[in-house]
């Protein structure tokens, strides 16, 4: 039987959260981060699975934490990816979403020993803008690295998300990760300015993709 | 109501001259990120004495959706 390894791209649904959640915790862990949802929340893999399986399902648009945002590409009816793509402020604050959200889901306490320990590094916020996409969460999956997978979701979602609304994309990117830069400037994004954390190149990069023409 | 509301605003943003009105988004007050959201919904419901769930709290888009929620507990 001949091995189709051309990738056929979907929109996400409710069924598929724990994919999702498998997404951004391996988007998350890249062993260069300064926090994760993992990290913040106190989560092991299994119980982040767990607990963001079920809070992946609500259906308020707008925001990184909803099955609403995602696209998944499959190759041979197998999972290859995923990626998140939303436009900022099409539904309120993204970042006020997603609080309610996690307030939601987790206890008032473990809410507020999570945001103490964002607190610690508020220096390397970035603000997304109100009307601009907002690429998140996304990984490949073994074996599928290489094939370009990641971009083919991205390119997929955003001429999607754009034949209704053209606006400029924006990604946030460690500073140290290398291989996401290189991704990015690889899909048409260019470095805007970078939030240090501490002397030794830890901090957020804004990088921006103007709008499809 | 609306009197209170906004002194917890004054209060939580450290800003005693604080001016906001049922239109008043966080894109429109500095440092209204995800952490001071959390302590001024934390804060509205210690003082006033009301609960919101994490859905009433993402359907909040505006200081006037604020206020209508809370008369609305607060009736309740």
């Amino acid at each position: 039987m001949p091995v189709n390894d051309q990738p056929i791209i979907r929109r996400a649904t409710r069924n598929d959260t724990p994919l999702i959640a498998r997404t951004i915790w391996l988007a998350e862990h890249t062993g260069i981060e300064l926090y994760s949802y993992g990290s913040l929340f106190d989560l092991s893999y299994e119980t982040f699975i767990k607990r963001f399986s079920e809070l992946l399902k609500n259906d308020e648009p707008g925001h990184g934490l909803t099955w609403k945002s995602f696209w998944i590409a499959e190759i041979n009816h197998e999972a290859a990816g995923c990626v998140a793509l939303y436009r900022e402020g099409e539904n309120g604050s993204s970042s006020l979403l997603m609080t309610g959200l996690l307030m939601e889901h987790f206890t008032r306490q473990e809410v507020a020993s999570a945001f103490a320990k964002l607190e610690a590094f508020r220096s390397v916020h970035i603000v997304q803008t109100n009307g601009n996409y907002q690429l998140d969460s996304g990984a490949t999956f073994a074996p599928h690295h290489g094939k370009r997978i990641f971009g083919s979701i991205f390119n997929h979602a955003y001429k999607e998300l754009s034949m209704e609304h053209p606006a400029v994309v924006e990604a946030q990117v460690w500073m140290k990760n290398d291989h996401a830069k290189k991704v990015y400037v690889g899909l048409g994004f260019i470095e805007r300015y970078q939030k240090e954390y501490n002397a030794s190149g830890m901090g957020r990069l804004l990088m921006t993709k103007e709008p499809i023409q | 109501m609306y009197e209170e509301l906004t002194q917890i605003f004054r209060d939580v943003f450290a800003d005693p001259s604080l001016e906001i009105n049922r239109s008043t988004t966080a894109a429109q007050v500095r440092g209204w990120d995800s952490i001071t959201h959390l302590k001024l919904i934390v804060t509205i419901e210690e003082v006033l004495g009301i609960s919101f769930t994490g859905f009433e709290i993402m359907r909040m888009q505006n200081v006037g959706d604020m206020l209508d929620l809370i008369e609305q507990k607060r009736r309740s």
